[in-house]
């Protein structure tokens, strides 16, 4: 399969993730959409890596993994917290800093 | 198109597929169990780029360990269904699937419009590149600072999580 195959691919990929976030208003519906954005740009990453028989890109996919289970863990929490204290994960409902 | 192409395609055709449901679904379990399928497609799609590790990897780390952490919060918060609000909620769809649209629009034109990239062989001894071996060489020598950054931050991803989970904020 040709490079094009692939980034087309990623890019249909990046673009469901984008609308994911534009269109949910659930915030853990939007996390994962975040997330389905990062394996778009792991999926073009690998793929560059491979055609141009350059290590740089695995590695640097390798790096955005352990980043984004950091990320996931935090912001699964943050929404945890958020949840105890307005009962809601509707972000049409967060819509203050303070209270 | 030969046997290998089809096979790609179809598993494409499964990732967009799973991606587009997870996004649909109402019901949260639902989607979850689509990003499985998600996350699994992609998996393979690195297995035919020749990349075994990181193919593994996206194994275990998403639809491992990052589904579970997902299924546990909606679980332990009893929010299954999505709710849609009504009223702003349809204007704020259109509008998001039309700016969606532009973008892949904008992003297909990119790709295509570059003359490279329509050479469909990887190159020949890049099967040996995604193995354990080679890259655990490149990480432990020309990206060690990284790498070590990076269990740092993991380990202050930890503490943050376990602090924003348990601390009573009233």
């Amino acid at each position: 399969m040709p490079l094009n195959f692939y980034l087309i691919l990623s890019g249909i990929l990046f673009t469901i993730g984008v609308i994911g976030v534009l269109t949910q208003r659930n915030a853990i519906m939007i996390f994962m959409s975040v997330e389905l954005m990062l394996n778009a740009a792991n999926l073009s990453l690998i793929a560059f890596s491979a055609f141009h028989d350059n290590p740089a890109g695995q590695v640097l996919v390798f790096f955005v993994m352990a980043v984004a289970a950091a990320e996931t863990a935090v912001g699964l929490a943050i929404i945890i917290a958020i949840f105890r204290n307005k009962l809601t994960v509707n972000i049409d409902e967060i819509n203050v800093l303070k209270w | 198109m030969n046997i290998e192409q089809a096979f790609i395609s179809i598993i494409g055709v499964v990732m967009i597929g799973s991606a587009i449901s997870m996004i649909l679904s109402r019901n949260m379990i639902m989607s979850i169990l689509s990003m499985v399928l998600t996350f699994l497609a992609i998996a393979t799609l690195f297995l035919t780029l020749d990349a075994q590790f990181l193919a593994i990897m996206q194994v275990i780390v998403y639809a491992g360990g990052i589904i579970v952490l997902f299924l546990f919060v909606i679980m332990l918060l009893n929010i299954e269904q999505v709710h849609h609000s009504i009223g702003t909620a349809k204007y704020k769809g259109i509008l998001g699937a039309a700016l969606g649209v532009a973008f892949l629009v904008e992003i297909a034109v990119v790709i295509l419009s570059s003359a490279k990239g329509n050479e469909s062989s990887l190159p020949a001894h890049a099967a040996q590149m995604g193995t354990v071996g080679f890259i655990g060489k490149v990480l432990y020598t020309s990206y060690l600072f990284p790498f070590e950054i990076v269990s740092l931050l993991l380990l202050a991803g930890i503490v943050g999580a376990l602090f924003l989970a348990t601390k009573k904020l009233d």
